[in-house]
């Protein structure tokens, strides 16, 4: 009886913690995307600021083939570099994925 | 513990680990060479498809099903013993490489992860080949002067991290207690006539964790009484709260890999670079800089919150801080375990089409592997994955799930154990239950969309 409390209590336990921290991602997403529009609407101002079109903005705007989608990451370096959840970092497999897009 | 025959009987067998050694080592040896003559991308070369793409995320799951039977048949450890045998001067191990060997394993690991996260060692054809040279020399170099295997037994990242997860295993080997008990003679241990004796420097009269085993059957063919038997454990794990001496050290690992998977996690969401950005940006730092001081915070932020479970923990026991920290951390490996394999499982299952990719360029260098590897990813589990996202997440979600309440059980275990009342685990329930939270957080953020 005890232990089919426990494991019930568990199981809530579990079912609570996972539905908060997917409300928490979804918040989480929220900024992210929010973040990520304040950044596109400054580059285009900028873009627009210093007569350049978006492909010529490195980092902003839609990126060309072959090329990351840098969350406004200033600098070739952010974009390239290895633990960069583009290119790589401890997951095997983002090494492979990488290639996929080249 | 019901017997497991037709393994005890294949242990024993002349061609065991031997034919499965000499296999292994020469897919190692076609992998190794691969990093050095082939393809220099790291998504075409099957040296880096085959190790980080299918060796690495599907290993864990060989030390939870035969513990460190992986170890038997490294190839590391089989070029160790192929150098020992030659030449080998058989030197005892310095005491204290035997005292602060998982010390050693836990800084070479640490060592290896910050590498990847500021370097990047998994997406590079020559890292990677460097990598596995140093462990192969450190291998052959250990084995070259010390006796048995010591690189295997107090050294190795690998051997060492997944020691941890071996004592989860479904089977263990250990001797009969009725024939050990009179018995003088520690074949198992000394081994006779041209038949080793414990490559692990322990006897499975003596064999209480799962940790210094790797079932190569040296044991099994040198005891003459047919003592030590292969058996399927009535309670896989037991060992994690039958401790007669628990370690700091393996708590600390323990407590350490929660921070090392998150953080390995982290780098493939979305929310990474925007994490990034503020410390490159405002205070100027390189991308290695800036990802070294989160891993850093991470790793120190997971042993901190253990640490404060265990400072109420040891409130309530009125027992020492050391020995609630060696006992409890125990009860973090299910929840290492399943989130180091979720972690794993989404880039096998998110990415396996690639390795048949690599896989033929074996046969067909550079043209129907470069066809079938540069299919355009339409994200993480699109036309690379064997399944799609939602799937992936599922079974992540269920596995993280599993090995919170698997967790929460050691603990209680763990306390019971201790001759207290389990209330003395509810700080430890707190702290699994926000590590679990922070795990079912980083799989339900998006991937990076060109992960």
């Amino acid at each position: 009886m005890r232990l089919t409390g426990n494991l019930a209590l568990s199981l809530l336990a579990i079912v609570l913690l996972a539905l908060g921290a997917i409300g928490f991602a979804d918040k989480t997403e929220e900024l992210i995307n929010r973040g990520h529009d304040q950044t596109e609407a400054k580059a285009s101002t900028d873009d627009r600021s210093a007569d350049k079109s978006p492909a010529e903005h490195q980092g902003h705007g839609a990126p060309a083939q072959g090329e990351l989608h840098n969350h406004d990451l200033r600098g070739q370096e952010l974009a390239q570099a290895p633990g960069h959840a583009h290119s790589g970092g401890m997951c095997p497999m983002m090494a492979a994925k990488q290639y996929t897009t080249r | 513990m019901k017997k497991l025959g037709f393994l005890t009987h294949a242990l024993r067998q002349r061609w065991y680990p031997s034919t499965l050694q000499v296999v292994l080592a020469i897919i190692f040896g076609f992998i190794l060479l691969q990093l050095i003559v082939g393809p220099a991308s790291e998504g075409q070369n099957p040296g880096t498809v085959i190790t980080w793409l299918l060796w690495w995320p599907l290993i864990p799951l060989t030390f939870v099903l035969a513990g460190r039977f992986w170890c038997a048949v490294c190839p590391f450890g089989t070029v160790g013993d192929w150098v020992r045998k030659l030449s080998g001067l058989n030197r005892p191990v310095p005491s204290f490489i035997k005292n602060h060997g998982l010390w050693i394993i836990n800084g070479l690991f640490l060592l290896v992860t910050w590498y990847d996260v500021a370097y990047g060692l998994t997406t590079s054809v020559p890292a990677t080949a460097v990598l596995l040279l140093l462990v192969l020399i450190g291998a052959a170099g250990f084995s070259l002067v010390y006796e048995k295997r010591a690189w295997c037994r107090y050294v190795c990242p690998v051997g060492g991290i997944f020691g941890n997860y071996s004592q989860t295993a479904f089977i263990e080997l250990r001797g009969t207690r009725e024939i050990c008990q009179d018995c003088a003679d520690m074949h198992c241990y000394k081994g006779r006539e041209d038949l080793p004796g414990c490559a692990l420097f322990v006897s499975p009269k003596n064999l209480a964790s799962n940790r210094t085993c790797n079932f190569c059957g040296d044991c099994l063919k040198s005891c003459r009484k047919d003592s030590p038997k292969v058996v399927l454990r009535a309670k896989p794990g037991d060992e994690l709260w039958r401790k007669a001496r628990p370690r700091f050290d393996e708590a600390f690992l323990a407590a350490s890999l929660v921070g090392l998977i998150a953080v390995s996690t982290l780098g493939m969401l979305e929310i990474w670079p925007v994490m990034i950005e503020p410390l490159s940006g405002a205070l100027g730092l390189g991308y290695a800089a800036a990802a070294s001081i989160y891993m850093l915070l991470l790793v120190a932020a997971c042993l901190v919150v253990y640490t404060a479970g265990t400072y109420f923990s040891a409130r309530l026991n009125k027992e020492s801080f050391k020995l609630n920290f060696s006992r409890f951390g125990y009860a973090l490996i299910p929840l290492n375990l399943t989130t180091h394999f979720a972690h794993n499982l989404s880039h096998f299952l998110g990415e396996g089409r690639l390795i048949s990719g690599a896989a033929m360029t074996l046969f067909y260098p550079l043209t129907a592997a470069q066809a079938a590897v540069k299919t355009p990813a339409a994200g993480h589990g699109g036309a690379a994955g064997l399944i799609g996202d939602p799937y992936i997440q599922a079974i992540q979600f269920s596995l993280v799930g599993l090995g919170i309440m698997l967790s929460f059980y050691v603990a209680r275990r763990v306390a019971l154990a201790g001759g207290n009342d389990d209330t003395i685990s509810w700080p430890h329930y707190a702290v699994i239950a926000l590590f679990g939270f922070i795990s079912f957080w980083l799989f339900s953020l998006p991937m990076s969309p060109r992960h």
